[in-house]
């Protein structure tokens, strides 16, 4: 490693200094010759813009002992860092200017610099139909070689997950430290993302995630990808951030779209009218973003499965509607909706309604 | 004089014989009760000199003894009021002279004389015959329970003074006629039917599926959705109960001093739904008696537990051990009592506190972490043992209204008993009943799943990402499905139809 990424990796371990400065310094000084040649030039310029900055304090740390100490931590806790210094440092993070020092990475590193990138974000809770369709989505394109990336929290980061997982094209952006991931809702899930797909922070393993956090950490999410694809969200959600940070960075944005008074959706509409493209089909993404992925077969239907549906796709979503509409019995009509849940062509709330996701 | 009064004492469900025996020697006037005694029965002294007194009988001015024996097994309960009152007249009374071999006499007294009814008569009488009494004189208000014993010679009796005209043959009574038992019109015991349901298609098979099998049911749904409305119509379509049942289950009501004295036998399944306030001991049993708790009121019937995770974790913890072993073993210092605790376990409770997560029309306003608190206050074994979670939701109005047929608990009840039937045949070497109660080796035996079963639920684990536990659960409500069907073997369909019974509770 170069002097300049050890300042760095030193630098991202002071905790006590903003990452608005950390940037501010980093843009001045660009390269350096030795550790305390940057510890010098760089505590001159926090001193100017810092109170009570502590510069001999400061000054201290910039050795290579504090850095083995670093780094030595970091590899105990299974955490690889990349700074922006090194080349493995994707490049579609180091064109925007407020890209992270570091990247503390868990997994298979490799992930970063694939080539075709989309991240799937949505709010905690919406639809189970457009779950349903975020876990196909993310599980036909992580098969076809497209790494899905997304966040930690339950609803539609969960789905994505769900859905990228067993193919491995997966990479979730955490808001904390390594040592923090078992406060996350899907922690569950987390170690097997770690096992086999890959986990990054731009924060040091000890950081514990403020709830500020996570509108920031959305940058890296839209950074990292070619595309976002919006699943849900209300007004108020932060999965807005990461639409404005794609839009910032001129990525393409989709969403999905959501009927009148749906509130888990209404960021979607309002993305769509802003000019995002409307997704009903995967095409819609793929097309757009020059993506290729396999053609799904036809799933075989029996004639009752067929009439279901179609009765389903017109509206007659709970039980005693569907069996007026298809003039089946009760006992006939629930298992082949269990059939089609296996099929994977309709869910069902917790409602006990029942709903298409193709 | 000594005289020797034959009675019967409760322990649990069980009754054993007190010998009571009262000794009148001259010496200074005292009244004396030795034998463990608890405080009912010290003081019945009091009764006991008045109702002497009161039939017309001299109360001895003399040192009275009582001995209760066995000695060190403590009496409960006013039962021995008659018997002690007995013993004294005939140890004291030169007039009278009283017959007491080979009669078992229970009964509380009141001052004037007069026999009160008293709880857990039918438990004693079952009790004392199974052990040769075949002479009983029980207080007139236990008449009707007494009539269900056949081969006894009973008398109900009203007063102190009637028992000692019986005893000295002074003048004949008659005795109880024995009642056969019959299990009453249902249809028209209910305040309930499940025709009076509208709409709730789901609903209505997932309760027929699930009182076939026995199976314990768990709905899932919104305020107002008719969860209670859909659990008070299982009674109506459970199967009548034997004679044994019957008897097991009054047994139990007698001993808690439930037993409604018009009724004299519990003919209707019972149903109960405790408070989710309610204390473990009120629900499991105990207290200084041991008493039965409301899961053995429940015997063959229905607990019906609303807003489940709104009980007390450890009192829905408690329920676990009673599922399985379908006994409860309630033990004190004083006493190790078991009683039955076979019931089918109806609960219900919202997919979240504020009710509406997942409904399409309402908006759910809690957090995840919120919701997910809420649904771990059940623990995942006691989920293991519901074999049917089912979603409901409201009706809308139009179908409130209309007049369309829905059909009623009595048909359903027709193909259940059929269901229940082909069960009975099937288990008549094992120890369980009903499909519900089957072990893993049971399940072996009498569900072969042929491959085409095998692949549904294979798919079915992968794709709605069901837990492992699932598995044989799906398989005992496939089982009762294909009863219901008069079905051999588990078809493919039936193992579709088990796997829609579970609610969507993933978050």
């Amino acid at each position: 490693m170069t002097s300049y990424a050890k300042a760095l990796v030193i630098l991202d371990g002071c905790f006590d200094i903003d990452y608005k400065y950390k940037r501010m310094v980093l843009d001045e000084v660009e390269e350096c010759s030795s550790l305390i040649d940057f510890a010098n030039s760089s505590a001159k310029l926090f001193s100017e813009c810092l109170n009570n900055f502590d510069t001999t304090n400061y000054k201290s740390r910039f050795n290579d002992k504090t850095f083995d100490k670093l780094l030595k931590e970091y590899q105990r806790k299974g955490v690889k860092v990349i700074t922006e210094a090194c080349e493995n440092y994707p490049n579609e993070l180091y064109s925007n200017s407020d890209r992270p020092l570091c990247l503390y990475c868990q997994g298979n590193v490799e992930l970063l610099n694939a080539d075709k990138k989309l991240s799937i974000v949505g709010s905690r809770k919406t639809l189970p139909n457009i779950l349903k369709i975020t876990e196909d989505y993310a599980k036909r394109l992580s098969e076809s070689g497209v790494v899905i990336v997304t966040g930690v929290a339950g609803g539609g980061d969960l789905s994505a997950i769900k859905g990228a997982i067993s193919s491995g094209n997966l990479i979730c952006v955490s808001a904390c430290g390594a040592d923090n991931l078992h406060r996350e809702f899907t922690r569950d899930y987390i170690k097997k993302v770690i096992d086999t797909c890959l986990l990054i922070s731009e924060y040091p393993p000890r950081v514990v995630a403020m709830p500020y956090f996570y509108p920031f950490r959305n940058r890296i999410i839209a950074g990292l990808s070619s595309g976002t694809l919006v699943v849900s969200g209300n007004l108020k959600s932060g999965t807005r951030y990461t639409v404005n940070y794609a839009l910032d960075y001129g990525k393409e944005v989709f969403a999905f779209p959501y009927g009148i008074g749906v509130t888990s959706g209404d960021l979607c509409n309002q993305v769509i009218k802003d000019g995002a493209y409307l997704v009903t089909d995967l095409s819609d993404i793929t097309e757009v973003l020059g993506f290729e992925i396999g053609k799904e077969g036809e799933i075989e239907l029996s004639q009752t499965e067929t009439a279901v549906l179609t009765a389903i796709k017109s509206g007659k979503i709970t039980v005693d509607d569907i069996i007026e509409e298809v003039g089946i019995k009760v006992y006939e009509l629930i298992p082949t909706l269990t059939a089609l849940e296996i099929k994977r062509l309709i869910v069902k709330n917790g409602a006990g309604e029942y709903s298409q996701t193709k | 004089m000594l005289a020797k009064v034959k009675s019967y004492a409760l322990c649990g469900l069980q009754g054993f014989l007190v010998d009571v025996e009262v000794d009148v020697i001259h010496g200074m006037p005292s009244f004396d009760i030795v034998g463990l005694p608890d405080t009912a029965v010290k003081e019945s002294k009091e009764r006991v000199r008045s109702a002497i007194k009161n039939s017309g009988v001299k109360f001895p001015t003399n040192k009275i003894t009582v001995n209760l024996a066995p000695a060190d097994v403590k009496k409960q309960g006013a039962y021995l009021d008659l018997p002690i009152a007995v013993g004294i007249v005939k140890a004291s009374s030169t007039e009278l002279s009283l017959d007491v071999s080979d009669c078992v006499m229970i009964g509380e007294l009141s001052l004037d004389g007069s026999l009160r009814a008293v709880n857990g008569i039918l438990p004693l009488l079952i009790s004392a015959k199974e052990q040769g009494y075949k002479k009983f004189i029980i207080p007139e208000g236990n008449a009707k329970e007494a009539g269900y014993i056949e081969g006894v010679e009973v008398y109900a009796l009203s007063s102190l003074k009637d028992a000692l005209n019986l005893l000295s043959n002074k003048v004949e009574f008659k005795k109880v006629d024995c009642v056969s038992y019959n299990a009453c019109d249902n249809e028209q015991s209910f305040d309930v039917d499940l025709s009076y349901v509208k709409g709730q298609a789901f609903a209505k098979r997932a309760i027929e599926v699930a009182v076939a099998g026995g199976h314990n049911i768990l709905f899932v749904g919104p305020p107002g959705a008719g969860k209670t409305m859909l659990a008070r119509c299982v009674p109506t379509i459970m199967p009548d109960m034997s004679f044994e049942e019957a008897l097991e289950t009054t047994k139990i009501h007698s001993v808690a001093g439930v037993l409604k004295s018009d009724e004299g036998i519990v003919r209707l399944r019972p149903f109960m739904s405790p408070h989710h306030s309610a204390s473990p001991i009120s629900l499991v049993g105990g207290g200084q008696n041991a008493l039965p708790g409301i899961i053995s009121l429940a015997h063959n019937g229905v607990l019906y537990l609303d807003e489940l995770p709104e009980y007390t974790r450890s009192l829905l913890e408690s329920l676990r051990q009673p599922l399985e072993d379908r006994v409860i073993t309630i033990s004190r210092v004083k006493a190790s009592v078991e009683y039955p605790a076979s019931f089918m376990m109806v609960a219900s409770m919202n997919p979240c506190p504020c009710g509406n997560y997942g409904s399409k029309n309402g908006e759910c306003k809690c957090t995840l972490s919120q919701i997910q608190k809420y649904r771990a206050k059940i623990s995942g074994p006691l989920m293991d043992r519901i074999d049917l979670q089912i979603s409901v939701d409201g009706v809308l109005y139009g179908d409130l209204v209309s007049d369309k047929k829905e059909e009623s608990s009595a048909e359903v009840k027709r193909r259940i008993n059929i269901a229940r039937a082909i069960q009975r045949e099937r288990f008549v070497n094992d120890k369980v009943n009903v499909n519900a109660e089957m072990g893993e080796k049971h399940i072996k035996k009498y569900c072969a799943l042929d491959k085409e079963c095998e692949d549904i639920i294979k798919s079915a684990f992968n794709s709605l990402n069901l837990s492992a536990r699932a598995r044989s659960r799906i398989i005992k409500v496939a089982r009762t499905i294909a009863d219901l069907e008069l079905s051999e073997n588990i078809k493919p369909s039936h193992v579709l139809e088990a796997v829609g019974y579970r609610s969507n509770l993933s978050l």
